[in-house]
């Protein structure tokens, strides 16, 4: 059984140059986490593209680590916390709401498609949504295509293109 | 990188003669206990002692240039700051980014060479922008200020209109980037060279297409790179870069407008890299006095000697800044001013934000208002 | 239900019965009938195995038949015991034909076709009985034609449709022809508030539950219309005056004031006609609808009378169980030490059950022996977990849950690969106690100092490994879970490579998160055991009694000269007729006889401190001397309310002077035979209903208590040969005996007039009252009564004052309604935001004497809960301020509502400072600081921002 796993695995990974995109998923602990655990209770199957990082509260989710993300080469990120008033800490949910807001408007200044982020309030039982979520934003980045921020490329130290330090000529101010 | 001595021995930094008097002028220093910007220098030339100072400091130093004007050896010790920092490496800075990273990340993101801003959307109104003006409005990175300082109630935007009114004024239609990229500023700063390079060619390449001839900054950051990093990075270039303030004074000099307002005490903040980085001192000064009713007066230290607002590049944002912009506010309170004007955004930002401390606000009498809303709302 | 299923001093004995209850309070001796249910509870796991091979379908009793399930099952899918059940009856192994297939599956080997029932004795303090409620069979009243007509169904099938993860997950389709329906009708009180249906109470839920699946209905279709017919709306609730706003206008929910009294079938199309009189104008209708849903009513459990029997307590008539006074005692059965909560008493909401529910703990409380539960103490060995990264990876089989879509070999091996993971191994099922001891071991031999287990939910879980690793002697919070079954191997089984990839991911991910994670402690803290209660009122009173009976020290803070509050001033209370100052002197009398500290004419001048740890300064009133400062553990705020002041010329109040109000009217009482006011025979009086309440846009809310105390006195009136008229806009009599007092008004021949706001009622006279005209709806015609007396039943506004008083110390949030807003509306209407202040009573919203008596039983068991311990862990996951980074802009100290943080004074500048004690650990604050200056304990920035490093920076492994 292991084995036959192991050589479809080979065969697919070979005859699968289509693009699956890498998807960051922030839940908190107290309604979208389990969500996402009542949706695996109940089987619902959703693409694998979404990595979970639990924090306690959507509240905790900085927008600044959705930027890092999307700079590190996320194709999408989805921020997921309770409804207003489910929120485990009553305010946080609604102070992520004006944190998302001022998110959007950024990454919408910078070019980026507004599908690559979003916001959504799933509270514990809500977990058909979850997998709902997760498959229409898989789908979504797909046609969109991978992240014009290339795979985490920019964060890296990389290189400097040699031609530009050739042209370096010292000039005083 | 490498640490490369050659390049440290460029700004002199072997001739520290160790006497200390950088730290006696530094205004972070002057607040924090372990802060020293000689203990720096020594304790990373001499590369025995990597322990010789805090690390996390390398960060604190604003780049303020204060301890270059008083330094007896002439040492560059801000280009020296900038060399250590980026032979150390983003991925080893110990240093803590301001607003959870975010506006590093703006910057990094800006690099992506197929993505297409919308920033332009605040520029609304009767301002006139044109496509083949031989001037432009470099606006630097206002629109995404003004998203998120909101909070402590900066309106960065009103400068880039303000700008534009200005301009308009003097029948200029500037040419405006839509597309225009994060000026690399705070990435040169902070060591992130490459960063720097990418984003100051994308910049270029587009200068170059715009066709223009003199480019116009409200930021003082922007002015500095655009006038001396960029060449000194990318070669010599065919157009010239202008603050405002110099605009403003050249042109009041020759078209001798009639600028009023309300009889008004304002008093100036030099921002560090329009003073004491590229010496404009009186340029906006002059454009201010040229307003009738407007009464400038001086804080206790100007010119040369005025102190930085306290932070820089978006890094280790602290107590000390607080301390630092408590000072300088006490300053600008001490002199009766019903304005504080500077000449720079993230003076204004950071200044607001201190003054949105509640304690501190009640304390201060006036306003932070930027030089061009200052000369925007005289105009006649 | 997870957390009763792990409560250590809890145990469950599901698919069991109660035989008999012999002995006294105190020393109960129960016997338990325990059913078999083939399954070892504590091996199963839920895998589910067992149930893939079973061959039996059965309809699914959870699902109301509209699903299926196997003989060995799990009733649903959160259910505790999480572990299966076997149904004999359904099954074939009892049958000739053994089957056994289950048994095979099983990989733990916990089925035991031979389980016997058995006969479990008991011996306990206490009984509390919460046997809940069955529903009325709507087949009974057959003009609805349920089961006849396929589209009629009940509001408990809707329930389970309407559930995403319900039969038809989430999709509401006509039985019919599958067809999402355009129009759907609900009727209300079917079987409710119904005589020959020997129904005769209001069941409470159904309007609200109408409107809430009416709004769900509007989500799913947004252009359906949905009719909802009823006899009076009944949205008594704290925040339901508003969702009725919401039904009405957001949903657009037509409400039709009509019992229809019957529907019939167009058999071509399924469609449904009702028939009904529509009240408000007159006229008789016929309505063509394609669903209709009936709100059934609520009946007692079944088996209540027997049961009753067996405990030896009364019922009604109708089987629910008796308390012993329905006002002042509605938690107490008719036999000492059985106590009785939520539905067994009468239908009730999830929030009224709740506050029942934990009111009723402390009433069990207090025959517990030993009293107080000891505390254990034990030994942890030492183990030094510091020095250079030895990270260990264990990754679950999960029986064949993980290992049977994701290669768990590969993974194993995976993790060896990873930089400073020193161990891996793999485990068929991690949380059994054989391999917890297993991890121990591994543990210690290999010195790891960061262990990652990649299984199951940390949801669950996290506890179980934590334990086992705080045994010995490894801090807990450098452990850390990858959830790569909830998460991976159930929800990508058809994608066996991309889930082990994605394992991959989650592995790398948690290491490099472990990397960065740093021992915590939780820190002990000594708690004090006295309780301030602030307002002496009846709230307060039966709160600080339920405490002293459990021996804390309790203190009450009235700012009043007398204790008693509002309900002393009443003449009579409903049911039992009892006059409000004698409830009022039992419970004093109680309170001076239990030694509870009396502080009147006194304000409270200061509060500090932290659960636990409060310190309060009292500000008595002039001339008294001040007390010193209480210490107390916690603090319960019973201020009460206000009434409505209605404006000068509303409804005549202050212009004439026959316009009184209801309270003034209590004073009145007792009259003599013939009454009179101010000198002149009363032979008319009229109540207007709703003054001050049931505003704009459904604030201010319904008071809840002014129907049922105005029928009280009306029916008072009566008996004196008065005549009765009550102007009111629905009649919300919605207590359990209240529906049968509003029957004896109308029967003695109490008027009730019906009025909207948009036609309210005339009051006709000069310098005194004379007469009232009104538009009857009926006849639609303008109708005048003379009326000797107006009373304005005013609704309960927030003592303004009060709440602003407390809330200058402690930042309890307030509602929209200006009431103080609980933790949450359901689950935690007694406690608030902030740890170890509690509220009760008016001050959370308007409530009747009953309601806030319940309440404040469950607020006593709350801080008897908190307090019943010498001290108490603080969860270390808070948040801490990096003080060289702070620079005291106080941006933290404004969002965090717990008020946890505070700017304080060091060196002369200000920075913030966070009361672990009151810190929730929520994380808001940081990603508003400005610096980065304040993070949170194991949720730091750089142990997220290692995780999107490690899934995003690192290629993906080839
Ligand atoms: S983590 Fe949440 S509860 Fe704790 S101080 Fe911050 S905002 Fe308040
Ligand atoms: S928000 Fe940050 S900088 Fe401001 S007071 Fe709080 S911890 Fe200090
Ligand atoms: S706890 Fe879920 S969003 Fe706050």
């Amino acid at each position: 059984m292991e084995k036959k796993v192991k050589e479809t695995t080979k065969q697919k990974t070979k005859s699968k140059p289509q693009f699956e995109p890498r998807i960051v998923v922030f839940a908190c602990n107290w309604c979208s986490y389990p969500a996402a655990d009542a949706a695996g209770i109940n089987r619902l199957q959703y693409p694998a593209n979404v990595r979970i990082i639990r924090v306690m509260c959507m509240g905790r989710v900085d927008p600044g680590f959705v930027l890092k993300a999307l700079v590190m080469g996320a194709d999408g990120v989805l921020v997921s916390g309770c409804h207003f008033e489910d929120c485990h800490y009553s305010f946080g949910a609604r102070k992520a709401a004006e944190q998302y807001k001022k998110l959007e408007k950024i990454v919408h200044m910078l070019g980026l498609e507004k599908e690559r982020i979003r916001q959504e309030f799933i509270s514990a039982a809500e977990f058909p949504k979850f997998a709902k979520v997760v498959r229409e934003m898989v789908e979504q980045i797909k046609k969109l295509g991978p992240s014009p921020l290339e795979r985490g490329a920019l964060y890296k130290d990389q290189k400097l293109e040699s031609e530009i330090i050739e042209e370096v000529a010292p000039v005083t101010p | 990188m490498q640490y490369d001595v050659k390049l440290i021995q460029e700004t002199n930094a072997y001739s520290c003669i160790e006497c200390g008097k950088c730290t006696g002028a530094c205004p972070v220093a002057r607040y924090s206990s372990t802060f020293s910007p000689r203990q720096i220098l020594t304790g990373s030339i001499h590369n025995s002692h990597p322990e010789a100072f805090r690390k996390a400091d390398l960060w604190s130093c604003l780049t303020c240039k204060r301890c270059d004007e008083v330094c007896p050896s002439d040492i560059k010790y801000i280009d020296f700051i900038h060399l250590i920092r980026q032979f150390q490496g983003i991925e080893n800075r110990e240093g803590t980014c301001s607003h959870g990273g975010i506006l590093e990340s703006i910057s990094k993101i800006m690099m992506a060479p197929n993505l297409k801003q919308q920033r332009l959307d605040g520029l609304n109104g009767n301002l006139q922008i044109s496509q083949n003006s031989e001037y432009m409005y470099f606006m630097g990175c206002l629109p995404y200020f003004e998203v998120l300082f909101e909070d402590i109630n900066v309106e960065a935007m009103k400068i880039a209109r303000n700008t534009i009114k200005i301009l308009n004024y003097f029948d200029i239609k500037p040419q405006v980037l839509s597309d225009e990229k994060c000026c690399g500023h705070d990435s040169y700063w902070n060591g992130d060279i490459q960063t720097f390079h990418k984003l100051g060619l994308a910049n270029i390449d587009q200068i170059k297409k715009a066709k223009v001839k003199k480019i116009i900054t409200s930021c003082p950051e922007c002015y500095r790179t655009l006038k001396v990093d960029y060449p000194k990075n990318f070669g010599r270039q065919e157009f010239e870069v202008f603050h405002i303030s110099e605009f403003l004074s050249e042109i009041i000099a020759d078209k001798k407008p009639v600028l009023k307002s309300e009889s008004q005490k304002v008093t100036f903040q030099d921002p560090c890299r329009l003073g004491r980085h590229m010496n404009i001192y009186e340029q906006p000064r002059e454009t201010l006095r040229s307003i009738s009713g407007v009464d400038l007066v001086e804080m206790g230290h100007h010119h040369k000697r005025s102190i930085c607002c306290g932070v820089s590049g978006w890094m280790n944002c602290s107590q000390v800044s607080k301390q630092i912009q408590a000072n300088r506010l006490g300053e600008a309170k001490a002199t009766g001013a019903d304005i504080l004007v500077t000449a720079c955004v993230k003076c204004q930002i950071h200044f607001n934000c201190a003054l949105n401390d509640q304690n501190l606000g009640k304390e201060m009498p006036f306003q932070v208002k930027d030089l061009t809303e200052v000369v925007g709302e005289s105009l006649t | 239900m997870m957390d009763v299923g792990r409560h250590p001093n809890i145990k469950l004995l599901t698919y069991s019965e109660v035989i008999s209850v012999k002995g006294k309070p105190g020393k109960f001796k129960v016997k338990v009938l325990r059913k078999a249910r083939f399954v070892d509870e504590s091996e199963c796991t839920a895998c589910g195995e067992c149930a893939k091979v079973c061959p039996i379908l059965e309809p699914n009793e959870f699902d109301e038949g509209l699903a299926l399930r196997r003989a060995i099952f799990s009733p649903f899918a959160q259910a505790v015991p999480s572990a299966y059940v076997r149904y004999a009856d359904d099954c074939l192994g009892t049958n000739p034909i053994a089957c056994g297939k289950c048994m095979d599956a099983c990989l733990k080997n916990c089925i035991d076709l031979d389980m016997l029932d058995e006969i479990v004795e008991l011996e306990v303090g206490a009984v509390i009985c919460a046997t809940g409620i069955d529903y009325y069979d709507p087949r009974e009243a057959s003009e609805y034609g349920y089961t006849r007509f396929q589209n009629v169904v009940n509001s408990i099938e809707l329930e389970r449709v309407l559930s995403p993860g319900g039969p038809s997950a989430g999709k509401l389709l006509r039985f019919t022809d599958q067809k999402e329906p355009q129009r759907i009708s609900f009727i209300q009180c079917v079987g409710s508030r119904c005589i020959h249906r020997d129904i005769p109470y209001c069941s409470r839920i159904c309007c609200m539950n109408a409107m809430k699946s009416a709004l769900l209905i509007r989500e799913i279709n947004p252009t359906a219309q949905i009719d909802i017919f009823y006899i009076d709306v009944r949205a008594f609730g704290k925040g339901f005056e508003q969702f009725y706003h919401r039904a009405m206008h957001e949903a657009k929910v037509n409400f039709v004031k009509g019992k229809p009294s019957r529907i019939e079938e167009d058999p071509e199309s399924g469609d449904l006609i009702i028939l009904t009189e529509n009240v408000e104008t007159g006229k008789s209708d016929r309505i063509r609808t394609e669903m209709v849903i009936l709100s059934e009513a609520l009946v007692p459990a079944a088996g209540s009378h027997d049961l009753a029997k067996v405990l030896g307590i009364e019922t009604d008539n109708r089987g629910f169980f008796s308390p012993s006074d329905p006002c002042g005692e509605p938690l107490s059965s008719t036999r000492e030490g059985i106590f009785l909560c939520g539905c067994s008493t009468g239908p009730k909401d999830i929030t009224d059950s709740i506050t029942e529910a934990s009111g009723t703990a402390i009433r069990a409380a207090q025959y517990l022996t030993p009293y107080k539960l000891p505390e254990l103490k034990e030994e942890i060995p030492y183990y030094d977990y510091s020095g250079p990264l030895r990270i260990g990876v264990f990754v679950c089989h999960c029986g064949s849950n993980i290992a049977g879509v994701v290669d768990v070999q590969e993974l194993k091996e995976y993790a060896t690969e990873l930089g400073d993971v020193v161990y891996s191994d793999d485990l068929l099922f991690a949380c059994s106690e054989s391999t917890q001891r297993n991890i121990q071991e591994k543990v210690l031999e290999n010195k790891l100092n960061r262990v990652i287990i990649a299984a199951c939910t940390p949801r669950t879980h996290e506890p179980i490994f934590r334990e086992s690793l705080r045994k010995i002697g490894l801090n807990p919070y450098l452990f850390e879970m990858a959830n790569i079954r909830d998460h991976c191997s159930w929800v990508h089984q058809n994608d066996p490579t991309a889930a082990t990839h994605k394992a991959k991911d989650l592995i790398r991910m948690a290491v490099a998160r472990a990397r960065q994670l740093e021992p915590l402690e939780p820190k002990e803290m000594e708690i004090g055991h006295n309780v301030l209660v602030i307002g002496g009122g009846i709230s307060g009173l039966e709160t600080a009694i339920q405490l002293a009976r459990r021996d804390y020290g309790v203190f009450i803070v009235e700012k009043e000269e007398h204790l008693g509050g509002v309900t002393k001033q009443l003449h009579s209370l409903y049911p039992s007729a009892k006059p409000g100052e004698s409830l009022i002197q039992e419970k004093l009398k109680e309170v001076y006889e239990r030694d509870i500290k009396i502080f009147t004419q006194t304000d409270i001048a200061d509060i500090s401190g932290y659960v636990g740890n409060f310190k309060v300064t009292l500000k008595p009133g002039d001339g008294q001397i001040a007390p010193p400062p209480l210490e107390v553990g916690a603090i319960v705020l019973a201020t009460g309310f206000q009434l409505y002041q209605p404006e000068e010329g509303e409804y005549g109040f202050l212009k004439f002077p026959n316009v009184i109000t209801n309270m003034e009217m209590e004073k009145w009482f007792p009259a003599k035979e013939k009454p009179l006011f101010e000198g002149k025979p009363v032979k008319h009086v009229a109540y207007m209903q709703c003054v001050g309440s049931r505003g704009e846009g459904g604030l201010p809310e319904c008071s809840r208590y002014c129907c049922q105390a105005a029928i009280k006195q009306a029916i008072d009136l009566r008996k004196m040969g008065v005549r009765v008229t009550i102007f009111n806009r629905d009649i919300r009599v919605y207590h359990h005996e209240a529906e049968t007092m509003y029957r004896e008004a109308r029967e003695r021949g109490v008027t009730f007039i019906r009025f909207t706001p948009e036609n309210e009622p005339k009051l006709i006279g000069d310098e005194r009252l004379k007469a009232i005209q009104f538009n009857d709806p009926t006849l639609k015609t303008d109708i005048e009564i003379p009326v000797d007396l107006l009373v304005l039943s005013l609704g309960m506004r927030p003592a303004a004052k009060s709440v602003e008083g407390i809330q200058k110390f402690i930042k309890v949030p307030l509602g929209m309604d200006g009431f103080l807003l609980e933790k949450h509306p359901k689950f935690g209407s007694v406690e608030t935001n902030i740890q170890g202040v509690f509220i009760c009573g008016c001050v959370q919203g308007p409530k009747d004497i009953a309601d806030s008596i319940a309440q404040s039983n469950a607020v006593a068991a709350k801080v008897d809960a908190l307090l019943s311990r010498s001290t108490i862990w603080m969860e270390p996951i808070t948040s801490f301020v990096q003080e060289e980074l702070c620079r005291g802009c106080g941006t933290c100290v404004d969002i965090c509502e717990y008020g946890a943080i505070r700017l304080k004074d060091s060196n002369g500048v200000q920075v913030a400072e966070v009361n672990e004690a009151l810190c929730e650990g929520c994380g808001t604050c940081s990603t508003y600081c400005p610096t980065g200056a304040i993070d949170i304990h194991h949720f730091r920035d750089k142990q997220i921002e290692s995780m999107l490093e490690a899934f995003l920076l690192t290629e993906r492994s080839a």
